[in-house]
């Protein structure tokens, strides 16, 4: 409400009960200058605005500081007094200049805002901003929608990932690298076999030959590139704090980037408050996607999305690699076997319930009641057992507790290419 | 009091809220449009202190300026019902 103008209302409307409850004139002439102050007003301009967009950087990292440029042109006429305000997304910090502008536009002017803010990881939306167009003098008003629509994905935090020499059992006919052996065009030994006519003289094993008295031709071990499928748990009831999924999510990128960065095809999915998926695909564009998927993970519960049941593995080709990352749940266990059961070479990176993901340092060791370590006692006991069924259906596993760097981890157990 | 006192007070009051005005939006002007507005003060001020107090005058001789005033309170009574709602909304 504009103040004055409601200030100058109701003194009219004063004096003019006044007036009438004790029929005098003279209060109706105090109220003349009031009245017509508010009723002489003509209506405020109307604005015709375009507005424009930017982040600089358009992928920032997380918790740096990101510019926010808008920038208005005046297609009508001239506005002396006008009023912008953006509203800044909830998580956003705002870390330097004003999201508010105000003051007079001529016709056809540009004028550009721009402020700073700070994000965590995740998508922030910006919808539009709120406009006021004024008379100076006569304080009359008119306020408006302008849309201007944004949004920043804020990826997780940069990790190293572990170098993984897995393979799958399925492998694409392009190059790339993995841990898939096949015989081809490489320069790692493969194998030997019998000489072919057809075959390059120079790939003749000599000694093989007089060994064995045949013609045996050396085979080389040719990369090639294989389809995987990262999983990523948003299921809250799974997680202890949101550091340990923070460190899930940036964790699974890690990963993701790893596979793409050697020419793999990867695909993403976000199982738990919501199933999202973002096809198999490879490059520069994928790199972008699985950038905005991770960005866009939020915990939640969904009724659905409880257990891994309902998990749509079908949705990844064949015979390809799934890693899941996830605290894992009693519960997940089948899930996970009949994924793999079903010709998937199944890995999972485990975040340790009972690690420490607060920056990645070393639990300190706090003197915690007796009751306290009798149930961490029982946690690693449980633990271990469902670790030792994991590696005995052939499902490879990387368990973190937050203690290690991400790429220093180890595959425990063998993920199997067959079933 | 007299009739030009009160009117005087009325006139006072709108003066007081113009200045208010002015000094909100001031610092948003331009030179040019801060003459403008100056210009219009005076010439609002001027204008309407004249028939204030002139009907002050007036009403002194007639019982009552009923119908002109009773309008006057009535639209005054809607804005500031109008304004209110801008804020609600």
């Amino acid at each position: 409400m504009n103040k004055l103008r409601g200030a100058a209302g109701f003194l009219a409307a004063t004096a003019c009960a006044f007036g009438i409850a004790s029929a005098d004139g003279r209060y109706f002439a105090a109220a003349l200058p009031l009245a017509a102050w508010l009723l002489l007003a003509p209506r405020a301009p109307e604005a015709k605005l375009k507005a424009e967009r930017s982040f600089d950087p358009g992928q920032p990292k997380k918790g740096e500081p990101v510019r926010v440029r808008l920038r208005l042109r005046n297609l009508g006429q001239a506005l002396p007094l006008l009023s912008v305000a953006d509203a800044v997304p909830a998580g956003a910090v705002l870390a330097e200049g004003s999201p508010f502008w105000r003051g007079s536009l001529e016709a056809g002017a540009e004028l550009e805002v721009s402020y700073m803010v700070r994000c965590p990881r995740g998508m922030f939306g910006f919808a539009g901003l709120s406009c006021v167009s004024e008379q100076p003098f006569w304080a009359s008003r008119a306020a408006f929608f302008l849309p201007c629509p944004g949004r920043l994905a804020v990826p997780p935090a940069r990790m190293k990932a572990p170098s993984l020499t897995i393979g799958a059992q399925a492998v694409r006919p392009f190059s790339g690298l993995s841990g898939a052996r096949r015989a081809g065009e490489g320069a790692e030994f493969f194998g030997t076999r019998d000489y072919y006519p057809g075959d390059r003289l120079r790939s003749l094993n000599w000694r093989a030959g007089a060994l064995w008295g045949q013609n045996i031709v050396n085979l080389f071990e040719g990369e090639r590139a294989i389809d995987a499928g990262i999983i990523l748990d948003c299921r809250a009831e799974a997680y202890n704090s949101a550091d340990q999924f923070e460190a899930g999510c940036a964790a699974a990128l890690a990963l993701a980037e790893f596979f793409l960065d050697g020419a793999n095809r990867v695909g993403f999915m976000r199982y738990g408050a919501e199933l999202d998926w973002v096809a198999p695909g490879a490059g520069r564009e994928q790199r972008h996607k699985l950038r905005r998927s991770c960005a866009a993970a939020t915990l939640g519960d969904h009724a659905a999305f409880e257990r891994f049941d309902h998990l749509p593995v079908s949705l990844f080709p064949p015979g390809s690699l799934v890693l899941l990352v996830s605290p894992l749940l009693r519960e997940d266990l089948r899930a996970l076997r009949a994924m793999r059961a079903s010709g998937y070479t199944v890995l999972a990176l485990r975040l340790d319930p009972l690690g420490d993901f607060s920056g990645l340092n070393p639990a300190t060791p706090s003197e915690a009641a007796m009751e306290q370590d009798i149930a961490r006692r029982i946690m690693e006991l449980e633990d271990a057992f469902t670790l030792a069924r994991l590696s005995r259906a052939g499902i490879g596993l990387l368990a973190w507790d937050g203690t290690k760097p991400l790429w220093s981890l180890r595959m425990r157990g063998r993920a199997e290419l067959r079933p | 009091m007299s009739g030009i006192a009160i009117a005087l007070i009325g006139l006072a009051a709108t003066i007081a809220l113009i200045a208010l005005r002015y000094l909100s939006v001031r610092s948003y002007l331009s030179p040019g449009l801060r003459r403008s507005f100056m210009r219009l003060t005076a010439m609002f001020t001027g204008a309407s202190g004249l028939a204030g107090l002139a009907l002050a005058a007036l009403s002194g001789s007639l019982a009552l300026p009923a119908g002109p005033a009773l309008i006057l309170g009535i639209l005054a009574f809607r804005a500031f019902i109008r304004e209110a709602g801008k804020g609600e909304r």
